[in-house]
C-alpha cells in the first residue's frame, strides 16, 4: 500500500528493509498522522471561517452602532426643538397680553416709591428744563 | 508796585492749579456748583422753582428746572460763575468781617443745596466734599488768611468760568449756547465770545479793585 502523502516518505524506508509487523504499525501511525493534520487543517478552515462570521457578525453591529448614533442626535435635537418650540408657544400663549418693557419700566419706578412727596417730584420732573 | 502784580500772581497761580491733576478737581467741582446753582437761583428769581441740581466727578453738572425765563437761566450759568468769582474776590477785599460773614453764607447755601435740591448719592458726596473745604476754611485759617483763601477761591472760579465756555465749541450744538442760539437765532458762538469778553472785563476790573483796595 502506497501513501501518496508527501508526509510520509519518512514512513516508506523501513518498508524497503522487509520489516512487515513494523511497517504496519507505522502505516497505522502514518494515517493517524494524516487524519490528525486534516482535522487540523479543518478545524483551521473552520475556525477561519468563524472568525469571517463573527467579523460578518460585527460589521453588522458596527454598521448598526453607527445608525443607531447617527439616529440619537437627530432625536434628541429634535426633542430639544419640540422642547423650545412648546416654550415658544407657551411664551405666545401666554405673552400676547404682557406688558412692554417700557411699561414695566415705569411701573418699577413708580412702584419703587413710596411716599406721595416723592411721587409729586417724580410728576414734576415731566416737563421740565435741563441746563448742563 | 509789587502789590500791583500780586493780583496777576495769584490769577496765574489760579490758571497753573487748575491744570493740575488731582489738586484742580474740587475746585472745577466748585465752579460746576456756581454754574449750576446760577442756574437754578435764575429760575426761582424768573418765577420758576428748581427740580434738581446734579454734579458728576468730570467737573460737568446738570440743573433741571420747572418754569421761569429760559433766555436768563440758559445765560446765567456761565454769567453766573463769572458773578460768583468776582463775589468772592471783592468781598473778600472789603474786610476780614465780611469774608467771614460771606463763608458762613456759602456754608448755608451749599447745606440748603444739599437738603432741598441734591437728589443722588454722588452729588451729595461732591457738594459734602465742597461744604467741607469751606468749613475747614473758616475753622482752621485765621481770619487774615480767610480772605486770602476767599480771594483764591474767587479767583480759581473766575479762571475757571474764563475757560468753560471755550469747550462749547466743539461743533456740537449741545450746553447754554445751543440753548440760547435755539431761543435768539443769535449763533452759539457769539453767545460764547459775550461770556469770554464778560470774564476777561470780570478779570480786568477786579485787578483794580485789587490794586485800589491797597492804596
Amino acid at each position: 500500500m502506497q501513501v501518496n502523502n508527501s508526509a510520509n516518505f519518512v514512513s516508506q524506508a523501513p518498508i524497503a528493509l522487509g520489516n512487515n509487523s513494523s511497517v504496519q504499525a507505522q502505516e497505522q501511525r502514518a494515517r493517524v498522522a494524516a487524519r490528525e493534520t486534516q482535522s487540523a487543517e479543518e478545524s483551521k478552515s473552520q475556525k477561519s471561517q468563524l472568525d469571517a462570521d463573527t467579523r460578518q457578525r460585527f460589521d453588522i453591529d458596527e454598521q448598526a452602532i453607527a445608525l443607531i448614533e447617527r439616529e440619537q442626535p437627530s432625536a434628541y435635537g429634535d426633542s430639544n426643538n419640540n422642547a423650545q418650540q412648546s416654550n415658544q408657544q407657551n411664551s405666545y400663549s401666554s405673552g400676547y397680553d404682557a406688558p412692554s418693557n417700557q411699561n414695566k419700566l415705569a411701573v418699577a419706578a413708580y412702584q419703587s416709591v413710596d411716599t406721595l412727596a416723592a411721587r409729586d417730584n417724580i410728576e414734576q420732573v415731566f416737563g421740565v428744563d435741563l441746563f448742563a | 508796585m509789587a502789590q500791583k502784580y500780586q493780583f496777576w500772581l495769584m490769577f496765574l497761580a489760579a490758571f497753573i492749579i487748575l491744570q493740575l491733576p488731582f489738586i484742580s478737581i474740587p475746585f472745577k467741582w466748585l465752579e460746576s456748583y456756581f454754574h449750576e446753582i446760577s442756574h437754578g437761583l435764575t429760575a426761582l428769581v424768573t418765577g420758576g422753582n428748581i427740580v434738581r441740581i446734579q454734579l458728576f466727578p468730570n467737573g460737568a453738572g446738570l440743573c433741571t428746572t420747572r418754569g421761569g425765563s429760559s433766555f436768563l437761566i440758559s445765560l446765567m450759568g456761565y454769567g453766573g460763575a463769572i458773578l460768583w468769582g468776582c463775589l468772592f474776590f471783592s468781598l473778600a477785599s472789603i474786610h476780614r468781617k465780611v469774608a467771614q460773614f460771606f463763608s458762613l453764607l456759602l456754608v448755608i447755601l451749599l447745606a440748603g443745596s444739599i437738603v432741598l435740591w441734591v437728589r443722588d448719592l454722588l452729588t451729595l458726596f461732591i457738594v459734602l466734599v465742597l461744604l467741607a473745604l469751606v468749613l475747614a476754611q473758616l475753622k482752621y485759617s485765621s481770619q487774615k488768611h480767610l480772605q486770602t483763601l476767599l480771594k483764591m477761591t474767587g479767583l480759581l472760579v473766575l479762571a475757571n468760568s474764563l475757560m468753560s465756555p471755550l469747550y462749547l465749541l466743539d461743533g456740537q450744538a449741545r450746553g447754554d449756547g445751543a440753548a440760547l442760539a435755539d431761543i435768539t437765532y443769535i449763533p452759539e458762538v457769539i453767545w460764547v465770545l459775550l461770556w469770554f469778553t464778560a470774564g476777561l472785563f470780570a478779570t480786568y476790573r477786579l485787578s483794580r479793585i485789587s490794586f485800589t483796595s491797597r492804596h
